[in-house]
């Protein structure tokens, strides 16, 4: 799909049908093993969040709900991967997927797994505005799909880079070195999980590591907040996609060797929408 | 208003925008958050731990079946559920208390198999001065 604005070409997200299906395939296999971790792990909502503070969703997890739920998602899951009934299967993974990401994130600790949902939410839009265009084609349909899911997922890293800097200002720059007690806070937590004396010695080092060269740690925290403040340039053509999807896909293994916290699903649809799994030339459908 | 419905058609990325906008209005409620983790360096940090009666920590993973990062936010998000912060001694107790005695309420067979019938909650206040890393330990609740 290419996308004129002011007579001009920009915005091109153009893939191939079986690229969009091994994107389909990566998001379920992120995503779906989330419902029933959570559905057979919990029984109450500790801190309720978000909708639960409305609505108790407990009872999300009564025997009996708790396996039709599961089904129910696997089901919408199946019909996504075969690309059939695609409105009600994205309508389902939503809208289900939210209400039990709700209950996750309702135990007392966020698993920052919003991206997904926003991602569906964006696959969604597109399915919707597709049932008021008749004449849409099929490859016309699956780029406006990866397009929005790609929009999504920018945004994401957009607002937390506005969030820094709304937080913290250029302080979030200047102060990066302070990083340093977080590095020995993270991999200390991991070491009071098991008590592996090596997350202990993990920590030593790259805390004093971080702390000792405060000029680099300024200049590499520089570089990450305009990565998301300009990680919307993505959307401009699939060379700026792949690229800066390499570059958040570093920063990514980069909070990973420093911190040692993974974020699984980020990486993972960074993978499927940015860098993507073909070579294939920009634009071609 | 044609014109404005014009140049609001013109608009590229709109869904980019308007999740952007949505996000930072709203807050906090999945699937929307403003993804404020690590968004500020303040000088202090603190890490939680579970321990005996004599202090000596126990794995958070094989007594309550949760990673160390998750019991820090789930203490911290219970104080904020009580309106108050983590450096409020007497809602950090409460918050600890409650989170200790939930966790302990689910993992009840857990901790009878491994022979345990308190716990306490840790927490290590962590600065530096002049390149130092200082910690300073302090128990902040117990269970039962």
């Amino acid at each position: 799909m290419a996308l004129k604005v002011f007579g001009k070409t920009w915005f091109d997200a153009s893939r191939t049908a079986r690229e969009w299906k091994w994107m389909r395939i990566v998001f379920v296999l992120v995503w779906w093993p989330w419902i029933p971790i959570a559905l057979f792990s919990y029984s109450d909502q500790p801190v309720p969040t978000g909708l639960a503070q409305w609505v108790d969703l407990s009872w999300l997890t009564w025997p009996g709900v708790n396996v039709f739920v599961t089904a129910l998602t696997a089901l919408a899951c199946w019909y996504y991967l075969q690309g059939k009934r695609m409105l009600l299967a994205t309508g389902t993974m939503l809208g289900l997927g939210v209400l039990v990401f709700t209950l996750h994130d309702s135990q007392g600790a966020f698993q920052r797994n919003e991206v997904l949902h926003l991602i569906l939410l964006g696959q969604l839009v597109a399915l919707v505005q597709a049932e008021f265009r008749k004449n849409l084609s099929d490859a016309e349909l699956r780029n406006q799909l990866i397009f929005n899911s790609q929009q999504m997922l920018l945004a994401v890293y957009f607002i937390s880079g506005i969030s820094k800097l709304s937080t913290a200002g250029l302080g979030w720059i200047t102060d990066s070195p302070n990083i340093s007690l977080q590095i020995y806070k993270a991999w200390m937590s991991l070491y009071y999980s098991v008590e592996w004396p090596v997350f202990q010695d993990l920590g030593v080092f790259f805390s004093d590591l971080v702390a000792g060269h405060p000029v680099i740690t300024q200049f590499v925290f520089a570089g990450a907040l305009l990565l998301e403040l300009f990680c919307g340039l993505a959307l401009l053509n699939r060379r700026l996609a792949r690229w800066i999807g390499w570059m958040l896909l570093a920063m990514h293994l980069g909070i990973f060797v420093l911190l040692g916290v993974l974020f699984v699903p980020y990486m993972a649809v960074v993978v499927i929408f940015l860098i993507g799994f073909s070579r294939g030339r920009a634009g071609a459908v | 208003m044609e014109a404005a419905l014009k140049i609001l058609r013109s608009v590229p990325l709109k869904l980019f925008l308007c999740v952007t906008l949505v996000s930072l209005v709203v807050g906090q409620c999945h699937p929307f958050s403003r993804f404020p983790m690590y968004s500020s360096f303040p000088p202090t940090a603190d890490v939680y731990y579970l321990a005996d009666e004599s202090g000596t920590p126990l794995p958070t993973l094989e007594t309550l079946g949760i990673f160390g990062p998750e019991l820090k936010q789930r203490v911290e998000h219970q104080c904020q559920a009580y309106g108050a912060e983590t450096n409020k001694p007497d809602a950090l107790r409460r918050a600890g208390t409650a989170v200790l005695g939930h966790l302990a309420k689910v993992n009840q067979q857990n901790l009878v198999d491994l022979g345990i019938d308190h716990l306490r909650l840790h927490r290590v206040l962590l600065t530096r001065e002049d390149g130092l890393l200082i910690k300073n330990d302090a128990e902040v609740a117990a269970w039962p």
